[in-house]
């Protein structure tokens, strides 16, 4: 099992690699966001995507060191599923 | 943004709301159904729960205060249950379900134009049973009764300062166009300026958010909805929105005066939990999917059927010019017909509906019954996923329900019953669907007494239905019971009718093309088996002309084509003629009796053997066979008018009008009216 570590920037410029990098992940979905200063829209659809992916075939969606600014972004953005998701999404 | 535009986008999404009303109440029923499996099982709750919340939710948004002070008394009672406070039982299921169909008698009527809605008494007195000491508190007048926010919380008619500024709320929907990233623009910025104007509670509808294989990055699919209370004047709101143009679409609505009164106090909401989205049950199949209008659907149904008269026009016109098929434009347009073709199977299944919306209902039917009759009936459904024509399943519903009444109220005996024939006191009732030769079959399956021919012989007998000592097979007899004001019951009970019921069952599966079986077994049980096309838009069909014009006979009904040799046509006595086939004779019917014109038998060369529901066969004569095909159904009376003999119409390549035959009619009405007069023409 891997941990994909999130940047600083979760920004719109991201949003491409960063679809890349996740739909690499064979199968189980570790985010670490202690590092995220910034959450954004197009970023967080992918983190949407990807627990919809992790919810269809049945894998793992979780993120984990949530710092406070990613927490506080997702819940600003009606994300707190995705806080909440752990282990199997 | 004009005001029409405005107006437009409010309906617009009033029907999305009404939408997803109807997703969620299908998803509570079958939530609801499930729990009585597995009562114990805490995450059935919870989603009964978020289906009620939700519901609860928009109403609030528009202003519907009747149903969100129902919903809210429904959820307070489910909270208790998903608490752990209370126990889920028969009972409780049984109230449940009655909650859910006053919420869904509210949001029809809001629907429906409505602004205001009294549940039952009783069904709020059943819930506020379950509140316990809470409910029963000396209540203040009825209207300050209800002051809960929408958000769930309860709270007392506070004091207002008139001075004091006041607070007001709006709901917010936003959704952005990939544009709007592309600018540097971000949502992250517009929910942090709406924060900044008050307390803001977001929810996020990320149905339309493809999964990673098929997600494009720069595009957006995202929805908010933004529940905003504010000091602040709707200009400030506004003015967020100012700077983003097009690529940005809010609209935003003031929560009406009426619901004033639900107004979040200045209470910590960033404290409160919140539920996460609705995710529409666990088992549900998690593909992209966009909701389109249904009328839009049943237009592109109607367009493709255009276009495949057209096609036949084409096809018309090659053959009188002797176009060979083998040239280039006939390959061309073979090739074009193959198209239609999917095409129009393609949008046909995109109008298919799971028959599981049906079952859902008669999962209700079942245990309502059961109760009325003090049966114990254990319900097992298999293949509630088969698809059927939109069309068809909306008249589906209602002679199931009566079928499956009377499969509880005469088929299922009591446990008392059961126990002494050494079956199981628990009555088994299974609901089937599948696919078989291109059409639906629905099973309506009881272990119950099985049917008793004795006893239908001697009702029908009774009942002056036949004449006593007339000879009838056992099918003959089963089939009884779908003639009109029959009944075997001694006593006429509530459940399932006068004996009115079965006969309108096969008129009403007739009207879409379906026929039923009975196969029964005396104390073991009975299998009503429907047969079902799987659209009524087409039909496999063959062409024939008799006196000039144009007909077709559903291919579904053709058992045989043979050569007529009217010589050999001979009366059998009682004004009846028949012709001989293989080991027997068949009754005859000429098509030119269709049109009741003077006709010359000896153009009528060709016979169809047509066969009915019940596989009784007659000879019908006609003049030449044109060809076999699918032709786009038209129906009559919205046309024309409705005409004895024939059930639809459909537009040949060359324009005119074809009659399509009505089997049935041909072997009920018209063979008794006609054997007569044929005595004669032969």
């Amino acid at each position: 099992m891997s941990v994909l570590m999130l940047p600083e920037l979760l920004d719109t410029k991201y949003a491409l690699p960063f679809s890349e990098l996740l739909k690499k992940e064979e199968r189980e979905f570790v985010l670490d966001g202690s590092q995220v200063g910034r959450v954004g829209g197009l970023c967080f659809q992918m983190l949407v995507s990807a627990y919809r992916t992790a919810q269809m075939q049945g894998a793992g969606f979780e993120i984990r060191n949530i710092s406070d600014a990613m927490r506080e972004n997702l819940q600003l953005m009606g994300g707190d599923f995705l806080l909440e998701a752990k282990g199997d999404a | 943004m004009s005001t029409e535009d405005f107006t437009d986008d409010m309906d617009a999404i009033r029907l999305i709301f009404f939408d997803e009303c109807d997703e969620q109440l299908t998803l509570l029923e079958e939530e609801l159904t499930a729990l009585e499996d597995e009562p114990e099982n805490g995450e059935k709750i919870n989603t009964i729960f978020r289906c009620v919340h939700s519901i609860k939710g928009g109403a609030a948004a528009f202003g519907m205060e009747d149903l969100v002070r129902f919903s809210h008394l429904f959820e307070s009672v489910l909270d208790r249950f998903r608490s752990g406070e209370l126990s889920v039982n028969a009972e409780s299921i049984r109230v449940f379900l009655k909650c859910k169909d006053a919420l869904s008698d509210i949001v029809s009527d809001f629907k429906n134009g409505g602004s205001t809605y009294e549940v039952a008494p009783e069904i709020t007195a059943d819930l506020e049973h379950y509140l316990g000491s809470d409910a029963s508190e000396p209540e203040p007048a009825s209207e300050e009764v209800r002051t809960e926010d929408i958000f769930g919380m309860s709270f007392a008619p506070v004091k207002i300062e008139i001075d004091a500024p006041s607070e007001q709320q709006f709901s917010i929907v936003l959704t952005v166009s990939p544009e709007f990233y592309e600018r540097g623009d971000d949502i992250r910025n517009i929910l942090m300026a709406l924060e900044g104007l008050g307390q803001i509670k977001v929810q996020v509808d990320s149905d339309a958010v493809p999964l990673l294989a098929d997600i494009s990055p720069g595009q957006s699919y995202l929805t908010w909805q933004i529940l905003l209370t504010t000091e602040k004047s709707r200009e400030s709101i506004d003015e967020i929105f100012d700077w983003c143009g097009d690529d940005l679409q809010a609209v935003i609505t003031s929560v009406p005066e009426e619901a004033e009164q639900t107004k979040i106090p200045s209470a910590p909401v960033a404290e409160e939990k919140t539920d996460p989205p609705v995710r529409k049950g666990t088992e549900r199949k998690d593909s992209a999917t966009v909701r389109v209008d249904i009328q839009r659907i049943d237009k592109l149904v109607d367009l493709i059927g255009e276009l495949v008269i057209n096609q036949g026009a084409i096809q018309s016109q090659m053959r009188r010019n002797k176009v060979p098929g083998d040239s280039f434009l006939g390959s061309v347009v073979t090739a074009q017909e193959q198209l239609i073709h999917e095409l129009q199977e393609n949008v046909i299944t995109m109008r298919a509906y799971p028959i599981k919306t049906v079952f859902q209902k008669l999962g209700r039917v079942v245990r309502e019954t059961a109760r009325l009759t003090e049966k114990q009936v254990r319900l097992v459904l298999e293949g509630e996923d088969t698809e059927v024509d939109r069309s068809i399943l909306e008249k589906l519903s209602d002679p199931l329900t009566h079928m499956v009444r009377n499969a509880i109220d005469h088929g299922i005996e009591s446990p008392e019953v059961r126990a002494q024939a050494g079956k199981d006191p628990e009555g088994l009732l299974r609901l089937r669907a599948f696919q078989r030769s291109g059409r639906i079959i629905v099973e309506i399956q009881d272990d119950g007494a099985g049917l008793d021919p004795d006893r239908i012989y001697e009702k029908a007998v009774e009942k002056k239905i036949i004449e006593k000592g007339q000879r009838l097979d056992r099918e003959e007899i089963y089939s009884l019971i779908f003639e009109p004001g029959f009944s075997t019951v001694a006593e006429v009970t509530d459940v399932s009718g006068r004996g009115v019921g079965m006969d309108v069952v096969k008129q009403s599966l007739q009207q879409i093309n379906g026929r039923i079986f009975i196969s029964s077994s005396k104390g073991k049980g009975t299998i009503f088996s429907i047969s079902l096309p799987f659209t009524l838009s087409v039909i496999e069909g063959i062409i024939f002309k008799s006196e000039g014009q144009d007909f077709v006979v559903p291919i579904n009904n053709v058992s045989d084509t043979i050569i007529f040799d009217n010589s050999k046509a001979f009366h059998i006595g009682e004004g009846k003629y028949g012709y001989p086939y293989r080991d027997g004779y068949l009754s005859v019917i000429y098509a030119s009796d269709l049109l009741d014109v003077p006709s010359d038998k000896k153009n009528q060369k060709i016979c169809f053997v047509i066969e009915n529901e019940n596989e009784e066969k007659m000879a019908f004569i006609v003049d030449k066979i044109i060809d076999q095909s699918r032709f786009v159904v038209k129906n009559l009376e919205d046309n024309y008018r409705k005409i004895a003999c024939f059930s639809t119409a459909t537009i040949l390549g060359d324009g005119n009008v074809a009659f399509i035959l009505d089997v049935e009619f041909l072997f009920g009405e018209l063979l008794k009216k006609r054997e007569s007069s044929l005595e004669e023409r032969v």
